[in-house]
């Protein structure tokens, strides 16, 4: 048998998956499904700063076997009383500063793969106590291991 | 039994180059264009005019609704200072963002793996957007297969 075309549409699965709203001052944890292998395309989150913290920057980082990874951090600080949505987008070249309208687009490397039972972590650096993520939500593609 | 080949990937029955288009949207508001059933597509060009009443902080942005949930997928970071006719290219291969206000001329980069499924739309936008500003001409580029898991 020949190798499957990667992009043949009947390869993998388009799909959208949520996280659970993390307590304040606590990461988004998504947990990549058990007998699946996922490529992250993009990851969005809001992101609500309540405590004057220098040098808060969000980030985005893997984790395998208890091994964490830092995959891609926004450069821009956020500070205190912003309310941004982050926008992870897999092999964009450029970061966007759309904070006019409360958003950034922060690149994500590309491809970033994970395997099952993988868990993609959206933190910040100098998150406070009451700073709070809502609404994670990833778009990926997904191959079922059987 | 006949031997089974790779296919080629410029095969037209492995996936079409598709080119799509939207036209005459209402003035004021972001156009939205869906995708055909029983497809997947692979978006890696967009191609769209921007007519806007008066410049200022505005920037051209493309997002994916998907299941009631927004995606933004690109946006340009130079705003359009100049009021009129701009030219937009989107693409894959744009590094950065490139604007020159005095010939129109506005380019952004687009994910490499901007996929959508069936009945998934894309929305086009101009963060900003004024009640006079208009979205025309959009053209997408890219590949499309036949879908039927959908």
């Amino acid at each position: 048998m020949p190798a499957a075309n990667p992009v043949d549409a009947t390869v993998f699965d388009l799909k959208i998956d949520s996280a659970s709203n993390p307590v304040a001052g606590a990461e988004v944890i998504y947990t990549v499904p058990a007998n699946a292998r996922v490529e992250v395309l993009y990851a969005e989150v809001l992101f609500t700063a309540l405590v004057a913290v220098a040098n808060r920057y969000v980030f985005v980082k893997a984790e395998r076997n208890t091994i964490e990874y830092v995959q891609t951090a926004c450069t821009i600080a956020q500070i205190l009383g912003d309310s941004f949505s982050y926008h992870f987008v897999a092999g964009l070249p450029e970061e966007v500063d759309a904070r006019h309208s409360n958003r950034i687009l922060v690149p994500l490397n590309a491809p970033l793969i994970l395997e099952p039972a993988d868990t993609l972590r959206i933190d910040a650096f100098n998150l406070g106590a009451n700073d709070t993520f809502v609404n994670c939500r990833v778009r990926f593609k997904q191959w079922i291991i059987a | 039994m006949p031997q089974r080949l790779p296919r080629n990937p410029v095969d037209l029955r492995v996936h079409s180059l598709t080119e799509d288009s939207v036209t005459g949207p209402p003035v004021g508001i972001p156009r939205v264009y869906t995708t055909p059933f029983f497809t997947r597509t692979l978006v890696t060009a967009l191609d769209w005019r921007i007519t806007l009443a008066a410049g200022g902080a505005k920037y051209p942005r493309v997002e994916i609704d998907l299941d009631g949930v927004t995606f933004t997928v690109a946006e340009g970071s130079a705003a359009i200072a100049a009021a009129g006719l701009t030219f937009v290219s989107c693409s894959i291969v744009h590094p950065s963002t490139f604007y020159t206000a005095v010939e129109g001329l506005y380019k952004f980069p687009l994910p490499p793996d901007l996929y959508l499924d069936g009945n998934e739309t894309m929305r086009f936008h101009v963060d900003g957007m004024a009640g006079g500003d208009q979205i025309n001409e959009v053209k997408l580029t890219g590949l499309q297969w036949l879908n039927p898991k959908i």
